[in-house]
């Protein structure tokens, strides 16, 4: 897949919804606006002013994060592709965080912990790493606080968080905190140097929920 | 004008296409195996499955329509009540569609499309909205111009046969399974109370009722199996008698000659054929909702939608999901 390709971009897991319009890794614009995703999707859309005829490809985040943010984004999509076969890459969110805060700490080596509140006194915790400025997401994994040491190691680049605080986890005091929302453009970026020239259909693609729908089920 | 109408308040995703009144399209994919193992929906599994199956339904009901969305006059979807989780997906589909196209989009009131989805004719009418969630007697002078009489103070008339068939060890949802144990069973083998029949208001109560089912189930204890069918019976009947009495007392009140009936449990025979009796003896016209469109559907939705922008109604601009939107009363006049 050619890198100079056009895409469309969105990031509605947290409580900053972005969108983003790029070329390749070039970012032609972004807006974002923190608050109800539902509400706010449509007025950014149009703010945004993409044409998505002009367009080769789009991008979501995938969270983990807000279940209804994750919704909005991924409905709104389906909205907009509804008479389309565009294909549609669907980037993992600490992936997008792990490259703002290389990008912010200009780093190309290192390992990135991204952290959220997964409610029910849990955490869900995702190792990134970033080898020669490529990253891979290592581990991913929901478990109380006092279990994520074990699991994680402490040796990190940086911590990121946009929901928890450090004081909340002893055994990170030291490590550099970033508190970053995802971003469409990191997304959209992250893309590009993925090969989804085989993308899966549209309705096949869903969030990254970090519980079953029904605790003790595993089905749905 | 040309519809495409969305509908995600509840367990079912719909979509359909209508054109000048006419339903060219009607796709709806029940959730209805995914909550039976809990006994009742589940939120985060209804909207899980919406999400999962919006596109797919949207698309079906395009093209069985025969419409690209470049064609549509305008995009209807249901705002509330629902489930919140549940409706942001219909909603957020909605508008992308609405915003990729530049089409005007029509926020909906689920209530509202069950009310009009029957063929009433111009003129005063009472109307019965009988659902999962609600039980509502509204009074319309005129098409569009509605009053909420009175509703449910607890459970909806759905709602009591889907707890009763739990109780019962029925399959969800209780109302279709009860009616058929009903037809093999003796309406008067038990006498459950009708709550609220001589209230003296318009408001109506199952959740006593729903208790005096219990009641006589805890002491029937194993006695409860070979009595299924007439406690189904017995139920069904308390229930369509309250529906029947208090519905045909409104529209005496009102001097009404129109009933119109809908909602899921509007789908129920008994209640069906209770009505026609009535009414053919008080000659009243009765107009019920389609079966298939008594149950949540996108057609309903479309069709109101396409009825208000057609009588010049802008819809609002800046909006989101109405999880609690309350039935207004309206004196706007619709013609059809
Ligand atoms: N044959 C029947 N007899 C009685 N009740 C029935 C029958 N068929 C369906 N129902 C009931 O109808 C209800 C579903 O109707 P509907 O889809 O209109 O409700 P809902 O959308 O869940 O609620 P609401 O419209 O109030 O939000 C269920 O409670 C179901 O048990
Ligand atoms: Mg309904």
């Amino acid at each position: 897949m050619k890198t100079s390709r056009r895409w469309f971009a969105i990031e509605s897991s947290s409580s900053q919804l972005s969108l983003a319009l790029g070329e390749g890794e070039t970012v032609l614009r972004e807006v974002s606006e923190s608050g109800n995703a539902s509400r706010l999707i449509e007025p950014l859309y149009r703010r945004l002013g993409v044409r998505l005829e002009d367009v080769d490809f789009c991008v979501i985040g995938q969270g983990p994060g807000s279940y209804n943010g994750l919704r909005v984004g991924y409905a709104f999509l389906k909205g907009l592709l509804c008479a389309d076969e565009m294909p549609v890459c669907e980037i993992p969110t600490p992936l997008a965080l792990a490259a703002q805060a290389a990008s912010q700490l200009k780093l190309s080596d290192g390992d990135f912990l991204a952290l959220n509140d997964a409610r029910r006194e849990e955490i869900f915790g995702a190792k990134v790493e970033l080898r020669g400025g490529a990253l891979r997401q290592a581990e991913t994994r929901v478990a109380p606080p006092s279990g994520l040491e074990q699991i994680f190691g402490r040796s990190f680049a940086a911590v990121i968080s946009y929901e928890l605080k450090v004081e909340d986890f002893p055994f990170l005091a030291g490590t550099p905190w970033l508190c970053l929302f995802p971003t469409a453009s990191a997304t959209g970026a992250l893309a590009c140097r993925q090969d989804f020239s085989r993308a899966p259909a549209l309705s096949s693609l869903g969030p990254h929920y970090v519980r079953v729908a029904v605790p003790g089920r595993s089905s749905a | 004008m040309r519809i495409l109408g969305i509908e995600t308040s509840c367990d079912e995703t719909s979509a359909a296409v209508v054109a000048d009144g006419c339903v060219l399209s009607s796709a709806v994919s029940s959730q209805v195996d995914f909550h039976a193992v809990y006994g009742g929906v589940v939120p985060e599994v209804a909207s899980r499955q919406h999400l999962k199956l919006i596109d797919a339904v949207v698309r079906q009901a395009l093209t069985q329509g025969r419409v690209h969305p470049r064609e549509l006059d305008a995009v209807a979807v249901t705002r509330g009540p629902g489930l919140p989780s549940a409706l942001l997906v219909g909603v957020a589909m909605a508008k992308g569609l609405a915003a990729r196209y530049g089409k005007p989009l029509a926020p909906v009131h689920h209530l509202e499309a069950h009310l009009y989805s029957s063929p009433i004719d111009s003129g005063a009418f009472v109307a019965l909205v009988v659902s999962g969630g609600h039980t509502m007697l509204i009074h319309a002078p005129h098409i569009g111009g509605h009053r909420v009489l009175g509703s449910t103070v607890d459970d909806a008339a759905g709602e009591a046969f889907d707890k009763v068939a739990q109780m019962l060890g029925l399959p969800y949802p209780g109302g279709p399974v009860i009616e058929l144990q009903a037809a093999q069973g003796n309406p008067r083998a038990f006498d459950f109370p009708r709550p609220m029949l001589h209230s003296g208001d318009w408001n109506f109560s199952f959740s006593g009722l729903k208790t005096a089912v219990r009641r006589t189930v805890g002491l029937l204890g194993g006695d409860k199996t070979a009595r299924m069918a007439d406690l189904c019976a017995s139920f069904q009947l308390a229930v369509v008698e309250v529906l029947v009495e208090k519905t045909l007392a409104a529209a005496k009140k009102f001097r009404v000659r129109q009933i119109a009936v809908s909602g899921g449990v509007a789908c129920n025979g008994s209640l069906r054929q209770a009505l026609e009796k009535r009414c053919q003896r008080e000659g009243m016209r009765l107009r019920f909702a389609e079966k298939k469109y008594c149950t949540d559907n996108a057609a309903m939705v479309a069709l109101l939608a396409e009825r208000k922008l057609s009588q010049g109604w802008l819809p609002p601009d800046d909006w989101d999901i109405q999880p609690d939107w309350r039935l207004e009363s309206r004196s706007t006049e619709m013609s059809i």
